[in-house]
This record gives C-alpha cells, structure tokens and sequence, in this order.
C-alpha cells in the first residue's frame, strides 16, 4: 500500500471532521477532503515523523478551506435548503456552535477546531499553522475563553447535564 | 494568578507541570475553567449539519441495494469485456477486416531482391570465439 493510502486511510476521518466544522457543509466538506488526499498523493510526501505528516496534511486542508472561505464570501449570499432544515430537526446547538466559531479569527477558529474536532496535539496545530507551541497555546485560550462567553448558554446547559473528559475526535 | 494554560494543556492531553496544575486547581475559578473546557469540548462537538461529522455507511435496505448495484455493474463490466474481446479476437478479425483472397491468382512480382552470400553477408567462427 502507498503512503498516500495509509496517510487517507489514518487522517481522512479527522480532515473531514474539521473541514466540515470549518466550511459548514457535509457535502463540501467531502469534496474539499477529497482534493486534500488529492494533493498529497501528487506531492513528493516529507520524509518526517507522523506528527509532522499530520501537521502537513492539515495546513493542506487549512488552506484549501481558507480558499474556498474567501470564494464564498465573495459570491452573492444565499440559503441553502439544509439551512432550514437543518433548524426544524433541532439542531440549534449545531448552529450556534457554527456561528460562534465564524465570529473567531480565523486563525483562532481553525486552532480551535484542530484542537477539539480533529484531535491535533499542539506540536501538531503549530505545524499545520505555522506557528510556535506557544503561540498555539496562548491562542486556543484566546479561542475558549471568547467562546465560552458567546456559547454561555449551551456551555450552562451542557454542564447541567453533565460534562464527561475526553481528549477530543482522534 | 491562575494559569489557565495549564489547565487548558492538561485536558487536551499535554504532559503539564504538577505543581503548577495543583495551583491552578486550587482556586475555584481555575476549577470553573476546566468544567467550561470540558463542556465547551461537548458542545463544539455536536454537528452543525445531520450526518456532517462521517460518512454514514447504508444499512438495511440500502445496503443491500447497493449491493446489487455493485454486482450489476460487475456484471456489465464483464460482459462488455467479454464483448470487446470476441470483436477484436484475431480470428474475427482476420475475417471481418480482411478482403476476400484470390487462391488461384500468381504472386506479385519482387521489387528488391537481396542476395546473402557467405564471407559477404556473413562469417563462419569457431564455437563461443569472436569474429
């Protein structure tokens, strides 16, 4: 089997996870996911430990996601019908959580969704991202704490009905 | 003043301080902080679109149409091969594109004709040696 599949088969879930976080939409997600593993089985693949592999793999999808972002943003706005649908069945969690996160940086938003949606270690975030392990760090707190105060109500809701420690989506 | 970073690291499966993570626990607002991290974890976690967080595999029903659907492409596939193999076999070949052959009609004749004489065209040597 070629890296490029073994790379697929252990980070596809968790790039999809985070573009489907980050761009709101499954079927977009999907297809962005798709050029993702696209890209790096045409790229010469770094001779480097799995973690900085991992780090590789998700500033491709950072990137592919901040290009399709900037796309959208400049096309006309529109509803999509999942949009509604998406409210009637309940999912205002969902939703809030989405807009929440739109409302961070950029940058802190994708820290952030790295950190709890895609499982990424710090050393992990600071490759994808380009940045130090502290600055990772200083930013995800950045991130949470603005949250925490935009989310206050589902963060009160959720602790009412309990909280259980997980380490994240591996 | 509470290191929330700390805190922060510890519940995200970082290797901490032990002195500095007991200190940041020892105030109630450092314990506040890690219940919100813990919970704002859970809630970042619900999907914003049904079904958006994988690629749900069909059950029931669906999976067995689909199923089907793969042994009928399969089965398309193979007899369109098997198709594509008799047309383009040599023999039909031969038959199809080929005009009708005169048996009785004389050879056309040679235009170059070449002549292959020994010590000329070629040399005799001895067994394994060189010319």
């Amino acid at each position: 089997m070629s890296t490029a599949e073994t790379l697929f088969i252990a980070h596809q879930p968790a790039v999809l996870r985070y573009l489907t976080r980050v761009v709101g939409q499954a079927d977009t997600a999907r297809d962005l996911t798709q050029e993702v593993f696209l890209r790096v089985s045409r790229s010469s693949i770094p001779a480097a430990g799995v973690g900085e592999l991992r780090g590789w793999i998700f500033r491709i999808a950072r990137n592919l996601a901040l290009n399709h972002l900037r796309d959208a943003a400049a096309r006309p706005a529109t509803v999509a019908l999942t949009d509604v649908a998406v409210q009637a069945a309940g999912q205002e969690i969902g939703v809030s959580v989405q807009q929440a996160l739109d409302s961070l940086e950029s940058l802190d938003r994708d820290i952030f969704v790295f950190r709890e949606t895609a499982g990424l270690s710090y050393a992990e975030i600071a490759s994808a991202c380009e940045l130090t392990v502290d600055a990772v760090r200083s930013r995800l707190h950045r991130a949470r704490v603005q949250l925490r105060d935009v989310l206050s109500a589902e963060v009160a809701q959720q602790r009412a009905a309990g909280v259980r420690l997980t380490r994240g989506e591996p | 003043m509470i290191d929330f970073d700390v805190i922060a690291a510890f519940v995200d499966g970082e290797r901490v301080n032990a002195r500095a993570l007991a200190d940041a626990l020892g105030s109630a607002e450092g314990r506040e902080y890690l219940i919100d991290v813990v919970a704002l974890r859970e809630v970042a976690l619900v999907p914003a679109e049904p079904g958006s967080g994988a690629v749900a595999r069909p059950r029931g029903p669906a999976r067995i149409a689909r199923w089907i659907g793969v042994a009928a492409a399969l089965l398309v596939a193979l007899a369109a091969g098997y198709q594509t193999g008799l047309s383009r076999s040599p023999a039909r070949a031969t038959a199809a594109a080929a005009p009708a052959v005169r048996t009785d009609a004389a050879p056309p004749a040679p235009t170059v004709v070449i002549k292959l004489e020994p010590g000329a065209a070629w040399r005799d040597v001895e067994k394994g040696g060189r010319p």
